[in-house]
Order: structure tokens, then sequence, then C-alpha cells
């Protein structure tokens, strides 16, 4: 798909390109957005305004980058102003100035699959989870990660370090049962 | 340095995660996307329209005022000079300006009624200074004069409030008329306030009834006390009853309402389309023969009366903006100075180089068309019937209740139903009444005005000064400059129903 067009037709607000750029991106963008809520209902409401959003500012693309990249990083925003806006997300996001939390060495192998990994993401408390989603998967520094959630750098490296540690157990426990119950098995 | 590993595989992972959005999220998004459209679009060009307007306006108005020196820019060749009477009108104006100012118009203090103040009954004026000094005691009818008003709509009054009542009735009869009256729109502080203008009357009346033992901040208390709950609400907001009030407006969208207008028309012939430099010169050589002062250009085009009347549907969208459409009947005026009836018809009549009025063709011209020499012996009227269409956006752009002003932009599409109008042969130098095959008869204007409701039958009747501008030339296959009909007057609008 030739970006370069879809993009010219959906400036001309040319309905067609507008709805092959929203089914090229939307699933993929939901993944994005699944990752940083709790519900699926929350997710499609945040995929539902970042594509608002894109096509009110799709003139500021200048095709020096991926349309998706760019796409995603108005996802990854859309989601961060979605968690401080809504009240039930809102007590979770503030983040207590806590001692600094080694990062562990424990690199364990992933053997869940994309769904049962992001569920576990999901279950990280709010705050965790987005220091978790901008550091781990979206490569935000600890200094961007400050200045977008308006936290210090050190409380984002902590609380990273203590989302990574809470998510290792739970990979390593979630792997322990399914071994259990591989070995169980007649 | 920590590798890492683990980050880098749960990139992975997280690059495969994808669902499928439901239905309802694109329809969203469209919906959305489209009102976005649709909404900037209508906003953009009636913007557009009216700053246009406004700067054809002024432009107008400045042209307008010097319109022989204009006509000399038009003609190229030969300068016009101003007919003697309009020098002399505007001599007489000079004068009239600069005359002294009647003696009678300003009155100095020294001449006030020395027993002006002896007329004022003495109770009022002892209770003057009170008025301006005691603002406790005003407050505390003040407050009474809100119970009386909310009391009586709620009609739900204690017996032991209703002493009160009557007594506050008494002092602010003028404020139930403010609230109730007018479809509700008055302000309700500001009712209050002409309730506090009417107090000096009957303020130690007031006072008797307010316990001499308590302070008069505990008066005030008791009278709140026994304003009922509520009352109470919607003293504290008064917006609530007026917004509900029109929220009901809106649900009866589409009122009825005639309009009329009365002012001057002029043709503009400097707009949009001037002579180009090539016109000019095909002009001078044309006529270079001529000797000076051979008058070959036409006489100025002066403004005449001109009023219209019609009929037309206004739908409010938002609060502040309605947006009406509706049928009228608009009659210009213009006129011209001409000589005597010329017979028969001078030879070779009908060049294609008329310069500033006229016409590509000599078609259709018949010897016993009316015709009329150049000079300055005859005033002959222009006339123009039109049929419009006109469409237009009011914005409401101030808060003030009692005199709302509303700024109103539009265009009209029109007819010309009747032409009464002289066509000017720059060979000949003569005019013609040669029928209306000349004139576009489909006309495009956009209009603006300033209206003002008037405070009273609840600000249902509107008026204000409107510029209305011909956007389309009046003459087919013009070469010269395009003429346009310009109206400038009084507009006045009265909405039918409630």
């Amino acid at each position: 798909m030739d970006h370069h067009q879809l993009v010219k037709g959906c400036l001309r607000r040319d309905i067609v390109a507008q709805k092959q750029l929203y089914e090229h991106f939307a699933s993929g963008m939901l993944g994005v957005c699944y990752r940083y809520t709790k519900s699926m209902t929350d997710a499609e409401d945040v995929l539902q305004e970042g594509f608002i959003m894109v096509y009110k500012n799709l003139h500021q693309f200048k095709f020096e980058g991926e349309l998706g990249g760019w796409i995603r990083r108005i996802m990854v925003n859309t989601a961060i102003n979605y968690l401080k806006k809504q009240s039930r997300y809102q007590t979770e996001l503030l983040f207590t100035e806590g001692g600094m939390h080694p990062v562990s060495n424990d690199d364990p192998a992933v053997s869940l699959d994309a769904k049962e990994l992001a569920e576990l993401i999901r279950q990280l408390p709010p705050g965790y989870q987005a220091i978790f989603n901008l550091h781990a998967i979206e490569g935000y520094s600890h200094v961007e990660i400050g200045r977008i959630l308006g936290i210090n750098e050190g409380t984002s490296r902590s609380q990273y370090a203590r989302a990574r540690a809470l998510l290792i157990s739970w990979i390593n426990k979630l792997s322990a049962i399914t071994k259990t119950e591989t070995y169980a098995r007649p | 340095m920590h590798d890492p590993k683990f980050e880098k595989e749960v990139q992975q992972k997280m690059e495969e995660l994808s669902f499928n959005p439901s239905e309802a999220v694109w329809e969203n998004v469209e919906k959305k996307i489209r009102k976005d459209k649709k909404r900037r679009v209508p906003f953009l060009w009636f913007f557009l329209l009216a700053g246009i307007m406004l700067a054809g306006g002024y432009y107008m108005t400045r042209e307008m005022r010097s319109s022989p020196s204009l006509s000399t820019q038009r003609s190229g060749t030969q300068p016009l000079s101003a007919p003697a009477d309009l020098a002399g009108k505007d001599n007489s104006v000079k004068k009239d300006i600069s005359g002294p100012l009647p003696a009678t118009q300003s009155i100095a203090p020294a001449e006030f009624p020395s027993n002006a103040s002896a007329n004022i009954p003495s109770n009022r004026a002892s209770d003057i200074p009170s008025k301006t000094t005691s603002n406790t005691s005003s407050k505390a009818a003040d407050i009474s004069s809100k119970q009386n008003d909310i009391s009586s709509t709620e009609n739900a009054v204690s017996s032991k409030q209703t002493a009160r009542v009557k007594l506050s009735s008494k002092i602010t009869g003028r404020g139930h008329k403010a609230l109730d009256g007018a479809g509700g729109e008055q302000e309700p502080q500001q009712s209050l306030s002409d309730a506090q203008q009417s107090l000096p009357d009957t303020q130690s009346s007031v006072k008797k009834d307010i316990p001499k033992s308590a302070g008069q901040g505990d008066a005030a208390a008791s009278l709140v006390k026994a304003i009922p709950p509520a009352a109470k609400e919607n003293i504290s907001n008064p917006d609530k009853k007026i917004a509900g009030q029109n929220k009901s407006k809106i649900t009866h969208p589409w009122k009825i309402g005639l309009t009329a207008g009365s002012g001057i028309s002029a043709m503009d012939r400097s707009l949009f389309k001037p002579s180009t430099a090539a016109e000019r010169s095909t002009f001078a050589s044309t006529f270079a023969a001529y000797p000076p002062g051979w008058q070959i250009v036409p006489s100025t085009i002066r403004q005449d009366i001109s009023f219209a009347a019609g009929i037309f549907g206004v739908r409010p969208l938002t609060r502040k903006i309605s947006f009406s459409i509706g049928l009228s009947y608009h009659y210009y005026s213009t006129t011209i100075q001409t000589g005597g009836p010329i017979s028969p018809l001078p030879a070779g009549n009908y060049n294609a180089y008329s310069l500033a009025l006229l016409r590509p063709t000599n078609a259709n011209l018949q010897t016993s068309t009316p015709a009329y020499g150049k000079g300055n012996e005859d005033i002959q009227k222009e006339q123009y019937h039109s049929l419009e269409l006109p469409v237009s956006i009011q914005w409401q752009f101030t808060r003030i209740r009692k005199l709302p002003v509303y700024w109103e932009t539009g265009f009209s599409i029109s007819s010309l139903i009747g032409i009464n109008s002289l066509s000017f042969d720059g060979t000949s130098g003569a005019y013609y009444k040669e029928g209306n095959f000349l004139f576009r008869k489909t006309q495009m204007s956009v209009s603006t005005a300033i209206m003002f409701g008037l405070p009273f039958a609840g600000n249902h009747l509107q008026l204000g000064p409107q510029i209305q501008y011909g956007l389309t030339d009046l003459l087919k296959n013009n070469i010269g400059n395009a003429q346009h009909l310009l109206f400038a007057g009084i507009k006045l609008a009265f909405i039918m129903g409630k």
C-alpha cells in the first residue's frame, strides 16, 4: 500500500482513503491501546480518539519516518492522556517517590504468546503498566517518560524496576504452572 | 551492563499483538471527521463573505464620497467637473456644519431652575441621600423584592410570609413585569435593579415593617429564611430558568418574520472589473478626434432611493446563531443627467466601444427607441425591480439582554423582473432606452447588517444598518467597468410568534 497516496487522499478528505488508512492500521493500533488500558472498551475509546487525532493532524506528517510509527506515537500519547483524564486510572497513576530499585539481571525466556504476555502487562498497576509499556516496548528513555508523565526520572526508573520484577515473577510462575500441567498430562 | 534481552523479547511479542476493533469505532470516527468538515466549511464561507462585505462596504462608502473624481479616472481622457448643484449642496452642508450651534443646546448648570429641588416631594428628597448611603437597608429591600418575584411565580407562600409578600409586591410591582414579561428573557438582576429604583417611594414603609429591635442585617436574614427552598434555588441560579426557556425555543425551530428596508442605492463601477489599460488605450485612440470638452463619457450615475420588503423564516442553530431564508422584493433606483430627447437617432449609433456603460451589440435597436442627448438638461431615473431569495446567518455577539446586538451576513440570488434604465453610446454620446436585453437578469449579491434587538415585543423587533452589494455584473458582455448594484440603508425585521 502506498502510504504517500493514502495520506494525500486523506488530506483531500476522501472518505475511501480515510477508511483504507483506518483498516490498515486499526488492528495493530488496538493492540497498542490494549496494553495501556484495563478493558477492551477503554482500548477502543483510545483507538477512536487516536484516529480522530490522526486525521486532524495528518497535515503535519512530513514523510520523514514511517507512517505506522507516527500513528503509533499518537496512539500512545492519546492513551496516556486518556489515563490521566479517566478518574478510575487517576488515583493509581499517582507515582510515589520510592527508593531506587535495582533492575534485576534476570532475563527469563518468555515462553508466553503475545496475548498472554499482554494480559500480564495489563495486570500491572496502571502506573507500572504505563512506565513498562513506554520504556520496554516503545523504547522511551526515563527522562522522556518523566516528561510525559510529569514525574522524576528516578521515579520512572524505580517504578520500571518494580514493574519488571513483578512481571518476571508472574512469567516465571505462569511458566512453572504450564510446565507442571504439561508434565501432569498423560 | 544489563543486556535488555527480556525487553527485546517482550517488544517482539507485543509487535504481534493485534485485535479487530468493533464496527462502532470506525462509525464514530467517521461521524466525527465528517462533522468537523461540515462545521468548518459554512463558517469559513460566512466569515469570508462577511469580511469581504465589510471591506467592500467601507471601500464603497469612501468611493461614493468622491464619485466625481472617480468618473474622471474611469473616462481616461476627459475630466468631469462636479455639477454646480452638487457643489452648491456641498457648500450649504458645510455652512450648516460650520455654523454656530444654537445657544439653547447647551444648558449651563446655573440655568437649571432653582426651584427644581423644591418639586421633589419632601419624603423623596429626604430619601435620596439615604438611598445612596444606607446600603444595608436597600439590600434588605432588594432581597424582599427578590422574594416577591419568586414567591409569586412559585405560588407557594406560607401565611406567615403573606404579609411580607404583600409588602414586597407594593415595592416591586416593576420587578414582576421585568421577570415575567418579554418572554422571560430579561436579566433577573436587571429587574431587581429596576425594582430598586422604585424603592425610595416606599422605603420608609419597609423600615416600619422590619422589627426595630433587630438589626438591618437580621431583617435581611429573616427574609432570606422565609424564601422557599425551590425559590432559593432560582435566586442562586437565575440562568437555569433562562437556559430552560431558551431550550424550549429550540424545540420550535422555525419562525416566520417580516422584513423591510429603506435607504439608498447606487451603481458601483469600480470593484471587480476595472477597465484595463488596453481598453483605456482603445478608447483614447478612438475618440482622439473629438474636440476638447466634448463630453463623450456618460454622466455620473447618482444614488437614489431604494426599498425592500419581504418575508423570511428563521431557525436558531445554537443559542447565539440562527439561520434564515426568505423571499423579498427590492427596488433600486439611480439617476443620471442627460440632455433633451433626440429624434431621429444619431447616425453611426452603437459603436462597439462605449467604455463605461455599454454594450457589445447594436442588435434590436429601432429608430423608435427613445434617446437622449448628452448634457445636463434632464435628470433621468433608472429603476430596477428585483425579486430576491436571501439566505443569511445571524450571530448575537453581545450579552446585553435588553439590547442584544446581532451581526447578520449572507447572500441572495435575485431575478431582475423589471428594468427601466438608460444605456449610453460613447460614439454618438447619446443615451438610449433600449429595453432589457442588455442586462443580466439573474444576480447574486452579498449583504451584511448589524441588527439591534429593540427592547420591547420580546426582542422580536430588530433594526439596524445594512449593506448589500451585487456580485454579478449588471450588464452582459460588458467591455468596460463592471456595474454592480449597491444598497445601503436601514433594515427592520419582525419575527412573529412568542
